[in-house]
């Protein structure tokens, strides 16, 4: 962890909020965009950004340097996740909401044509529905080994569970996304 | 097929990335020759570009920044005091251990165990402690506890403030200003005391009064108060909230005399499941040996095939002698009733 990033969160354990503010802007597009990966809702999304972060300010003296700082938070925000889909059982496919204008939408390749973009785009919703079809551990593993990039020991920590409870659930997400997105 | 099967695995881990040199080379061999698992890789593959060609949602810097201050607003309304940041850390600890901890994967079984041995437990206590006969007061806790938000919670407590404020009936006991910050001021604690008793008026037949007097003989300190508000239920026709509060008078009362006046309000009620059930629990639990007679000589007169056991049961095991020859004479009598009924319907 770099000796920057420990100054800060020493700083937000002393109870110093610009510090805690610095470490949301740091981290907040990506908790952000994991949490709309997770709920694929912007409010809910919202909402769960911000449980999150009020966790990690309240449970920063628990923080002990023992792993990297944002697979702690990442900890904390799959842990949310699974008890908003505990909550939430049936989900709808994205719902905009009011604040959809506070969303971007990046094209995957800047070059591509109207047609393909239009394609691409109902590509996604058929990946939406097919993630939604998912358990919730078999959905949040495959989100942050595709979307995320984490290695296998990465998530287990994360989840604070075994490697191979990783692999069963990601092997077992893998196959049936195949399956549903080969009949889509 | 067989020798097949760990490539299977090995396809998925080499797809991610996630074998190592060794296996990652022996795995490489094996594709060479399967085109079974050539095939499948093709299948991955294309599946990773469908995600890649994936147009991207992300958040912008304005949502990022309007989140940012609401959470720390929300930290400052919450965390003001140390106590009050520790009692809130303990309460979320306890409440994502129960609903967020045992989701996680490797407590799924334990959290089943658990439910189940917590199901059992909270199930010993609902029958022992009688609730079971009071379903209204728990209906009414549910429906409490579901139909108020905490923010119209505070609507209630601020209007029933301001009321009792035109009434002249409040006293300022504490102001506090939770600790200000430069832009705010910080949230400002009133403690009231009400000083002016509340009164009531109105008949036997006003839905307020009943209420207040169910409340009052189950909830008085005092015995006397607990005791009139019994009798004066006893001149109110029966109801299910009448029939649940004296059977919750007779099931916890501590005092004889009440449990005893609630059990002659009963007898006057029309028989129900609920009543005979009630008769079962008290006539081989309650400590008046008085309370018990009638309710043997109620269970009798009202026998059902759940009686018998009962009365066996006293007869067998009771300590008191008075108790176990009147259960045996309403038993032989209920014996023979039921040998008469079998003769009849074999002849």
């Amino acid at each position: 962890m770099e000796q920057q990033e420990i100054e800060i969160i020493e700083k937000i354990k002393n109870g110093d909020g610009m510090a805690f503010q610095k470490i949301m802007s740091k981290y907040g597009e990506r908790v952000m965009g994991l949490a709309f990966h997770f709920t694929k809702n912007h409010q809910d999304a919202e909402d769960l950004y911000q449980e999150t972060f009020i966790k990690v300010y309240r449970n920063i003296d628990s923080f002990r340097f023992e792993s990297e700082f944002f697979t702690w938070v990442y900890r904390i925000l799959t842990n949310h996740a699974f008890n908003y889909f505990r909550k939430s059982k049936r989900m709808s496919i994205v719902d905009p909401g009011e604040n959809d204008y506070l969303w971007e939408t990046l094209p995957a390749d800047e070059s591509c044509e109207a047609d393909q973009a239009t394609l691409n785009s109902s590509l996604r919703e058929e990946i939406d529905r097919a993630l939604l079809q998912l358990s919730p551990q078999q959905r949040v593993v495959f989100i942050l080994k595709h979307y995320e990039g984490k290695k296998i020991k990465d998530i287990a920590l994360i989840l604070d569970c075994t490697e191979g409870t990783v692999k069963r659930y990601l092997f077992r997400a893998t196959r049936k996304l195949q399956t549903i997105l080969v009949k889509a | 097929m067989k020798q097949h099967k760990p490539y299977e695995d090995m396809l998925l881990l080499y797809f991610y990335d996630e074998l190592n040199s060794v296996d990652r080379d022996i795995f490489t061999r094996h594709l060479e020759t399967c085109s079974r698992c050539r095939n499948e890789l093709a299948g991955l593959n294309a599946m990773k570009t469908a995600f890649r060609q994936t147009p991207k949602t992300v958040p912008t810097p304005a949502l990022i920044d309007r989140l940012n201050r609401q959470v720390m607003a929300k930290i400052q309304k919450s965390g003001r005091t140390k106590i009050s940041k520790n009692i809130l850390n303990w309460v979320n600890d306890i409440q994502e251990f129960l609903a967020g901890g045992l989701a996680r994967p490797r407590y799924q079984l334990v959290a089943i165990g658990i439910t189940f041995i917590l199901g059992v437990f909270v199930g010993k206590l609902w029958l022992s402690s009688g609730l079971r006969n009071d379903p209204d007061m728990l209906a009414n806790f549910v429906s409490y506890q579901a139909s108020l938000t905490e923010t119209e919670k505070e609507g209630v407590q601020k209007s029933l403030t301001n009321y009792l404020l035109h009434s002249g009936s409040v006293e300022v006991a504490d102001l506090i200003q939770e600790t200000p910050t430069e832009n705010e001021d910080g949230i400002i604690n009133v403690n009231i005391t009400v000083a002016k008793d509340l009164s009531l008026r109105g008949g036997l037949d006003d839905p307020t009064i009943q209420n207040m007097l169910r409340y009052a003989a189950l909830h008085d300190r005092d015995k006397s108060r607990r005791l009139h508000a019994v009798k004066l239920l006893s001149k109110t026709p029966q109801n299910s909230e009448n029939e649940s509060t004296m059977i919750a008078v007779l099931l916890k009362d501590s005092a004889e005399e009440l449990r005893v006046k609630a059990m002659e309000v009963l007898r006057t009620y029309k028989i129900n499941n609920q009543i005979l059930d009630t008769y079962k629990t008290i006539a081989l639990r309650d400590t008046s040996q008085t309370i018990r007679m009638i309710a043997l000589e109620e269970l009798y007169n009202n026998a059902d095939e759940n009686v018998i056991p009962i009365m066996a049961l006293i007869v067998a095991n009771d300590n008191n002698e008075d108790l176990r020859d009147l259960a045996q004479k309403y038993l032989d009598a209920l014996c023979e009733a039921q040998s008469q009924t079998n003769n009849k319907q074999v002849e």
